[in-house]
């Protein structure tokens, strides 16, 4: 186990491509730790640079305090699990996970003890003479958690592990991987493009943009207190709805094709932004069929017609216009409403979040 | 029917395209068995069998001398290009480095000079080195092929790069990964490489009759080209097409052996027959 600190790590390619800016990050000995972002923000260099695979441009990588850019990648005591497996075809099970092992000159029955117990606790046991070949894409992919698991690394360091799996697998996967940090309590650093695999995985999940970092919390914070307007709107699914707008009078934001009175709290923020311009943020499940919302303290009513209805098992989502803005809401699944009805809905007044129009950031405090 | 037609028709094209390259070969490994007299006849199978033109071979020239000679050069030749080259080839396409697409461009620039322009300065090369009549002569100016770095990197480019990172953490050095990994992986690749390379090694006439001499260092194409033309055979064609015969065999076996890879090969490099 050990911890991991990324001073101001920086990336440039000789194009002239920067694919990290001066990124400082701590992860925490046995942390799960999940880098999240769209394609192309960075998270997969930065993993790699952590395994040595890819040249650091500046900044630092420490292990236990240790400075290791200039430790090849199989003195670093990193294993690396990658998204298509990268098993070794001419090998059997067995060779692939005793490879690593063999080539640091272990015991024969250290080796095999090794490589039987991490296939009992992945239930590969009975597949241990096969070729990757003749394996399922969750086998090959639980071979693929099982060699870096006999190497016992201080970091484990997963490259969207999951992306080839179809969604059943990709579930089951998450639990199992999710038990196994749980079991062993190994420092394990995640990258996924998924934002559920990052907040149903991660202890902390770090949300990058460009090769900046944007925001790093726990699961829940990233969710309740987004700190800025990318972060609200990658986390959570579906995504956050925004209004761009400006308060017309004391508590009255006002946006193409929609008018309403906020709350207190939300309209004294709106003192420090620029001509009292901002962006509104509401979550799905924060809109409200006036006539559900029960005793919840709600912001004003508003008309609009439903575009689509898309029932997702235990839920449903209502999918509309306000302005130029596509909206969605939460509904449960038995809903009665069509496309095309008109209905009445209403933003949850103590979840609705405030951005600064120009920079994205979060207004929290007057 | 018309199906049926078309398909006829296609099969008898393949069997005539077939025949216009076997008869030939086949006329001369059974006119090897004829007596001297029935081989100027188009007829394919002979009369008698006799192994007449096989001893007067033996008997005439050391093709057990030549024989080892052609099958050492060919063989050293082969295993290193084979190393040679897929070290070039894994360089090339995985390794970055300054230059080298200016290095690929230049090999490629090698492969369009003919022979025939490298002769007499590799001729005078050899002459310094005093390696005139050695094997040395033979073997250094062969062992690492621009065709081979170019087959070895296009197919060396198709091996995803997350297994080479991984047997990089597994501790592997460039060594390791291009002869555990990378081999392993490439089978048809190193065997059209060693297959092209054998065979255009083992059939070279022109530059052993350059650089050796001396009877004991001379190849199987070399001797059976003078024994042709240099009057041993006495003008005796059974005795030529024996020679002849005797030249082709380990490259018929070898083909026989490794055809399933090279078609693949040939089939997955894209490279022309």
């Amino acid at each position: 186990m050990a911890s991991v600190q990324i001073n101001n790590l920086r990336k440039e390619y000789p194009n002239g491509v920067v694919a990290l800016h001066d990124v400082s990050l701590t992860v925490e000995d046995g942390e799960f730790y999940v880098l999240v972002g769209p394609s192309g923000c960075g998270k997969s260099t930065l993993l790699r640079m952590i395994a040595g695979l890819e040249e650091i441009t500046s900044g630092d990588i420490l292990i236990d305090g240790v400075r290791i850019n200039d430790v090849p990648p199989k003195d670093r005591d990193v294993a690396m699990v990658f998204q298509n497996y990268a098993l070794y075809p001419h090998m059997t099970v067995f060779g692939n996970m005793s490879f690593a092992l063999k080539h640091r000159k272990i015991p024969k029955d250290e080796i095999r003890q090794r490589v039987e117990a991490a296939a009992e606790i992945l239930e590969l046991g009975e597949y241990l003479d096969r070729k990757p070949r003749a394996l399922s894409g969750g086998q090959r992919q639980r071979v693929a958690v099982g060699r870096a698991m006999v190497r016992d690394p201080n970091v484990f360091l997963f490259d969207e592990p999951l992306s080839n799996l179809d969604a059943k697998l990709r579930l089951q996967m998450r639990v199992e991987i999710s038990r196994l940090h749980k079991k062993l309590k190994t420092t394990m650093i995640y990258v996924t493009h998924d934002q559920i695999e990052a907040m149903t995985m991660g202890t902390r999940i770090v949300v990058l943009k460009s090769g900046i970092v944007q925001q790093v919390d726990t699961p829940h914070n990233l969710y309740k207190n987004p700190a800025n307007q990318f972060v609200a709107g990658f986390i959570g699914s579906p995504a956050m709805n925004f209004f761009e707008g400006a308060l017309d009078d004391e508590q009255t934001f006002v946006s193409p094709g929609l008018k309403c009175k906020l709350p207190e709290s939300i309209a004294l923020l709106f003192g420090d932004l620029p001509g009292r311009r901002g962006v509104v943020g509401v979550r799905p499940e924060h809109i409200y069929d006036p006539a559900e919302a029960g005793n919840k303290d709600v912001a004003s009513e508003i008309g609009v017609t439903i575009d689509v209805v898309e029932p997702v098992g235990a839920d449903a989502y209502i999918y509309f216009y306000i302005g130029d803005s596509y909206c969605c809401m939460r509904v449960g699944a038995d809903t009665e409403h069509r496309p095309g009805d008109p209905i009445q809905v209403c933003f949850d007044a103590g979840e609705i979040k405030l951005f600064h129009p120009d920079t994205g950031d979060a207004v929290t405090s007057a | 029917m018309r199906q049926a037609l078309l398909k006829g028709l296609f099969y008898t094209v393949l069997v005539a395209g077939a025949v216009t390259f076997l008869y030939p070969f086949f006329w001369m490994v059974l006119g090897t068995f004829k007596p001297e007299a029935e081989i100027a006849s188009l007829r394919l199978w002979p009369s008698e069998f006799t192994l007449h033109s096989y001893r007067a071979v033996f008997s005439k020239i050391p093709v057990g001398r030549a024989f080892f000679n052609s099958m050492l050069v060919s063989s050293l030749i082969t295993a290193s290009v084979l190393v040679l080259s897929s070290m070039a080839g894994y360089a090339l396409s995985r390794l970055t480095f300054k230059g080298r697409d200016i290095v690929f461009g230049l090999l490629l620039f090698t492969m369009m000079l003919p022979f025939q322009i490298t002769l007499i300065p590799m001729y005078v090369l050899m002459v310094k080195f005093q390696w005139v009549n050695t094997y040395q002569a033979l073997i250094v100016p062969g062992m690492v092929s621009a065709f081979g770095i170019l087959i070895f990197r296009q197919s060396f480019k198709s091996i995803p790069g997350d297994l080479i990172d991984s047997a990089r953490l597994d501790g592997c050095s460039d060594f390791e990964i291009l002869f555990r990994i990378i081999w392993p992986l490439s089978k048809p690749a190193l065997i059209t490489v060693g297959i092209i390379t054998f065979v255009n090694t083992w059939n070279d006439v022109l530059w052993p009759i350059i650089v050796i001499r001396e009877q004991s260092m001379m190849t199987m194409p070399q001797m059976v080209a003078l024994f042709a033309v240099g009057g041993q055979a006495e003008a005796q064609v059974g005795n030529i097409l024996a020679a002849a015969t005797l030249l082709a065999v380990p490259i018929i076996i070898a083909y026989l052996i490794f055809q399933k890879y090279f078609i693949e090969s040939m089939a997955t490099s894209g490279l022309k027959g």
